[in-house]
């Protein structure tokens, strides 16, 4: 019986730093009998040796062996990882979850709206528009953080923006006097009102502080998209990944099996989320 | 037809099972009774709960998942599990609870060390001809007697034991007992005590358990599950004693000197408040109400939706266990029993 538990080694190969807290961490995957396979939005199990492991979600793959994580440090296991160099060594077990509804999202509009570190769980979706155009429609993206140096893949702004029917919209909370800014001011859905997606076929794909997404998905549906249309990827507290341990439960549902993306309309049916808001007891 | 022998006492068939078997069984301690190793004491078959239910034998506390050196990478090492085991006196209701953790450990991804520890483990399951005042299994058909999923099935008939055969492991051990076979009167009066055993359960959740999930569906804000949250400890006893509360932490133990680490599994409960709490010290159920709502519910329905199997088997343990009893005065049962939580929820508004 194959062991699920069993963390495989992997070597970082390069790290980069993205923010003053925020590092992208390439890592090679040791051989394996078939390639290691994933879907934009799924995540993996990282540990960091002698101190455990913790859910990040699945960023680029560089070629056959090496794929990227974007890490914030937050806590214990997160401040580890972020410390850690190339040539050191991490474990990795996964793919896990169910990641973005690509065959539903086929020949549809896509609206990417996004705060901060939630543009990593989009970051392999981007991949894939930039390298398979034609099986999406119009896309726009939807970027806001709290300031202009709190934004992640910066660099590759400038490629983005060169795909075609590809509009970036980019927004910071707040200016900080030295900084040259020249987009917009204000959370995320400020942007909204510029939007070239037609709601009426567009999917929306959001990841976010949960108080995020809640504004969010309530501007769009006021704008005309269906609550089976608005997806969200959620966060809850992950120990096996593997709909076992019971941490990252919500009413039924399990984040780490049946998510961490989920429908709006299916956020809706669940208790103990700020999304949709309900019965979270004050 | 079954195989069904006639014992005229126990010993003989502890005997047998200790030869290729741990085996474990219910023992009095104190007046009350633990799954622990038979040795020299006598094993009690009469009807109470064990305190722990044996899922502690199959899935412990705290257990190994691997051991590791990180010198060039992580070299890992898993524990062995073949230690051949018996569940000697397995209760009816935990032996569906068993039944409902083959599903959790089971799936798309298949928990080693649970299979492991289960293919070594015979069941020798004991239909319960009394019950206890907390006992409701009848109201989810799991109990006080058992028809299928076990290797040996004991049933005391006052007069000697029936023992029946319900898999060939069971029938390698039935097959060393010099003993003669049931006869019809002993399958009768087994039909009859269990029957009477049946009758005799006063406790009946209120909702047949098809309607469950309407049920609380409809009633997630009803105004009664306040006060019940009110006055509970969240200390954790309904899910640490319930055999089929199956949550844990994964944690890790490590020392730099050796650069060596062990990685462990521990039991955890949905009623601490850690337990939904995410970095930033963020938490989805933060407050007692929603942890009550959310332990109670996962028991009566949730559970049932993910696995297709039942998340109370009516073992009365949480009835027995939760410490809220004083606190409720007046209340003959304590907070965390589910025939009172369904109560209080059948209450107009
Ligand atoms: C699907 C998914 C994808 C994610 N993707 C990313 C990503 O791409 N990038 C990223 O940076 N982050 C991501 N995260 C978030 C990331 O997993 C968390 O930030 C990380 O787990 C925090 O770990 P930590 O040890 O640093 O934090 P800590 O706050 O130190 O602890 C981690 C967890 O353990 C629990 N814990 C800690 N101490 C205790 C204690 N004493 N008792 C009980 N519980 C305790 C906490 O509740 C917390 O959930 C993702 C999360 C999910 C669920
Ligand atoms: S909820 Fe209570 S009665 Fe039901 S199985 Fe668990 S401990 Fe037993
Ligand atoms: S009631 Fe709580 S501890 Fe028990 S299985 Fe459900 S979530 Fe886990
Ligand atoms: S992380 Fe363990 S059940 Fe989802």
């Amino acid at each position: 019986m194959k062991n699920p538990y069993l963390p495989m080694s992997c070597v970082i190969k390069e790290t980069k730093k993205e923010t003053a807290d925020i590092k992208t961490i390439s890592v090679e995957l040791p051989d394996l009998p078939a390639p290691f396979d994933y879907a934009p939005g799924q995540f993996n199990q990282i540990s960091v040796m002698g101190v455990g492991e913790m859910p990040i979600s699945i960023g680029s793959r560089l070629d056959d062996k090496t794929i990227t994580h974007t890490v914030r440090a937050v806590g214990e296991a997160t401040s580890k990882l972020v410390e850690l160099d190339a040539g050191d060594t991490i474990g990795l077990r996964g793919p896990f979850g169910q990641g973005w509804p690509l065959e539903a999202a086929a020949g549809k509009d896509l609206l990417l709206a996004t705060g901060g570190l939630g543009l990593a769980p989009l970051r392999a979706l981007l991949d894939l528009i930039e390298a398979e155009r034609d099986r999406f429609g119009r896309v726009n993206l939807a970027y806001g953080a709290r300031t202009p140096g709190d934004m992640i893949f910066t660099d590759r702004f400038d490629r983005w923006r060169v795909i075609p029917d590809f509009e970036l919209f980019l927004t910071v909370d707040h200016v900080p006097k030295e900084a040259v800014w020249e987009h917009a001011t204000g959370v995320v859905t400020h942007v909204f009102d510029r939007l070239t997606v037609d709601p009426a076929r567009a999917l929306a794909f959001t990841c976010g502080p949960e108080i995020m997404m809640r504004f969010v998905a309530n501007s769009l549906l006021i704008r005309g998209f269906d609550q089976n249309s608005i997806f969200v990827s959620m966060e809850r507290r992950m120990e096996c990944g593997m709909g076992k341990c019971g941490h990252c439960m919500i009413g039924p549902k399990y984040v780490c099996i049946d998510g961490p993306v989920f429908s709006y309309a299916q956020v809706k049916a669940l208790p103990h989320n700020i999304i949709a808001g309900k019965g979270l007891a004050a | 037809m079954v195989r069904a022998l006639k014992l005229d006492g126990l010993d003989i068939l502890i005997e047998s099972l200790k030869k290729d078997y741990l085996v474990y069984a219910p023992l009095s301690r104190n007046g009350d009774y633990f799954f622990s190793i038979l040795e020299e004491e006598k094993a009690y078959l009469g009807c109470a709960v064990t305190i722990m239910p044996p899922k502690r034998i199959l899935q412990p506390e705290v257990q190994t998942l691997f051991n590791y050196t990180a010198v060039d990478g992580y070299s890992i090492e898993t524990p062995p599990l073949d230690q051949k085991q018996a569940l000697f006196g397995i209760r009816p209701c935990d032996v569906h609870a068993m039944l409902g953790f083959d599903r959790v450990f089971g799936g798309r991804y298949e928990d080693p060390y649970w299979w492991e520890r289960r293919k070594n483990t015979l069941v020798v399951a004991a239909n319960c001809t009394t019950v206890a005042e907390e006992c409701f299994c009848s109201s989810w058909g799991t109990g006080p007697g058992l028809d299928a999923n076990y290797d040996l099935l004991l049933t005391d008939l006052e007069d000697g034991y029936l023992l029946e055969i319900g898999s060939p492991a069971g029938e390698e051990v039935a097959i060393q007992l010099d003993v003669p076979p049931a006869g019809e009167a002993d399958l009768s009066k087994k039909a009859r005590l269990l029957a009477r055993a049946t009758a005799s359960i006063k406790k009946v959740l209120g909702v047949k358990p098809t309607e469950l999930h309407d049920f609380l569906a409809e009633r997630f804000d009803h105004p009664a599950w306040q006060p019940q949250a009110d006055v509970c400890f969240s200390c954790g006893n309904c899910t640490i004693t319930c055999p089929t509360c199956y949550c844990y932490n994964i944690f890790e133990d490590y020392s730099p000197a050796l650069k060596a680490g062990e990685r462990r599994s521990e039991w955890d409960s949905c009623q601490l408040l850690e337990f939904a709490r995410i970095a930033h010290g963020f938490n989805f159920r933060r407050t007692r109400l929603d942890r009550f709502k959310h332990r109670s519910i996962h028991k009566l329905s949730w559970m049932d939706q993910q696995y297709q199997t039942p998340g109370c088997v009516g073992c009365g343990r949480c009835v027995r266990w939760c410490p809220s009893w004083p606190v409720r005065r007046g209340r003959p049962t304590s907070l965390a029993d589910p025939v009172e939580i369904i109560g209080d929820l059948m209450e107009a508004v």
